[in-house]
């Protein structure tokens, strides 16, 4: 599919790249186009980026489908809890920290865990991990079904109307910083609790 | 720099049998007008926030990267998605890979257009390329001198000047015999300044212990090369 040779401005192909950077190429393809990088400073310096973005956002999804189990972790640890109030969750942090890559935390300010809120304010706030952060905010449902997400470059995120919030239930919430070298930093997985 | 309108050749029904990701389908395949539009709303629903998040890896602010954003969408757009229609369904990658190419090589070209200069991803890493050249020749052949110490390629001696050029063609050269993937790995690491998890990361390498032993089995190779012609110090 993609033996053909490279585009007229003598660069690599989007096709090319992308299956490049997938670890999708033939041995054939492999070659032709490792033969290309190793020349060009352009599509090296692409495939770099490109490479970038996509862990970044690998990372990112991860998250998504951690958020199912952590949540599970977490009405384990009520259980737990309530069993046995001196014993604390550790399944919840084993399962948080898998998900942040060993990342260093976020620390957030508001919501505090468990507090309840009013859905049409809903104010998210974290503290800034420095300089040019790209942070990624997302809400998710008890079964990890994703409410919202948004990115923004302040540590303060405000959903003037927020949909789909139904009263009585807790959500759970996490906040990602996104350097600008394709590393990130997670908050972890944080609770609010939308009042009756 | 690659212009991101390659086109080849599409399947003729954007449907499910053509394989290609349901809401990148129904955009194609839509007929012209509300049926289309919709189309369009709802692949950006899904990949509103890629493509944002690649405006935004290249634009050097916020409102640089919704001016980027807006752009994107223009040009996706454009000509009937014509650069939609120039991806070639593939069960072995994914679409929204060769959307960041697609997005990034947009970016870059409005990049250009609006600050009239090529863009360039500086991170505190970052060197210059006559400072990683310099450091290139080091790490081969005295680990243990100073970069300060190495002479600049733009020293103004002449006899000087001479004998790194020749140190640097002699290098070139003795690169030249490697493997392109071996070639790749060393400019990734000493021209182009990637970390070495991310180069084993893009390069596929299993571990990062694996990336280390081969560049330093790839730096003896060139050591002995050059020593073979004669260099034996790195000063010129």
């Amino acid at each position: 599919m993609t033996n053909q040779s490279q585009q007229s401005d003598g660069h690599l192909t989007p096709q090319e790249v992308s299956r490049f950077v997938d670890g999708a190429l033939s041995p054939a393809e492999r070659h032709h186009v490792e033969a290309h990088l190793a020349t060009c400073s352009v599509c090296r310096a692409e495939t770099v980026h490109v490479g970038r973005l996509v862990r970044a956002r690998e990372r990112r999804k991860r998250l998504f489908v951690v958020v199912p189990v952590a949540a599970a972790a977490a009405a384990a640890g009520i259980l737990l809890l309530t069993s046995s109030p001196s014993e604390p969750s550790p399944l919840t942090g084993r399962v948080f920290r898998d998900a942040g890559d060993g990342a260093q935390r976020l620390e957030v300010v508001a919501p505090i865990d468990d507090s309840t809120v009013v859905s049409d304010s809903l104010r998210f706030v974290w503290r800034s991990a420095g300089t040019d952060v790209q942070y990624a905010l997302a809400v998710t449902d008890s079964n990890g079904g994703p409410i919202m997400s948004e990115t923004t470059a302040d540590t303060t995120l405000v959903f003037p109307v927020v949909p789909n919030l139904a009263a009585g239930q807790t959500y759970f919430w996490f906040v990602d910083a996104l350097f600008n070298d394709g590393e990130s930093a997670t908050s972890g997985i944080h609770r609010f609790i939308i009042p009756p | 720099m690659p212009s991101g309108s390659h086109t080849r050749g599409f399947p003729a029904s954007a449907d499910g049998a053509s394989g290609l990701p349901k809401e990148l389908a129904n955009v194609l395949g839509g007929v012209a007008g509300v049926e289309r539009e919709q189309a369009w709303e709802q692949f950006l629903q899904i990949h509103s926030t890629l493509l944002l998040r690649v405006a935004r890896s290249v634009a050097p602010s916020q409102d640089g990267a919704m001016d980027h954003y807006a752009y994107v969408l223009e040009e996706l757009r454009r000509d009937e998605y014509r650069r939609l229609k120039a991806y070639v369904p593939d069960r072995s990658t994914k679409f929204t890979t060769w959307l960041v190419v697609v997005t990034r090589r947009l970016c870059v070209d409005h990049y250009r257009r609006v600050y009239g200069r090529p863009w360039k991803k500086t991170t505190p890493g970052e060197v210059e390329p006559t400072v990683a050249a310099r450091r290139r020749l080091i790490d081969l052949l005295a680990d243990d001198i100073s970069l300060d110490s190495f002479p600049d390629t733009t020293t103004t001696d002449p006899d000087r000047g001479l004998r790194v050029k020749q140190l640097n063609e002699m290098l070139s050269r003795a690169m030249g015999v490697l493997s392109p993937r071996d070639q790749i790995l060393l400019r990734l690491r000493f021209e182009d300044d990637v970390p070495i998890r991310e180069i084993a990361a893009l390069m596929r390498y299993p571990t990062v212990f694996r990336v280390y032993r081969r560049i330093n089995a790839l730096l003896d190779r060139l050591r002995l090369a050059l020593m073979n012609q004669g260099v034996d110090n790195p000063e010129p």
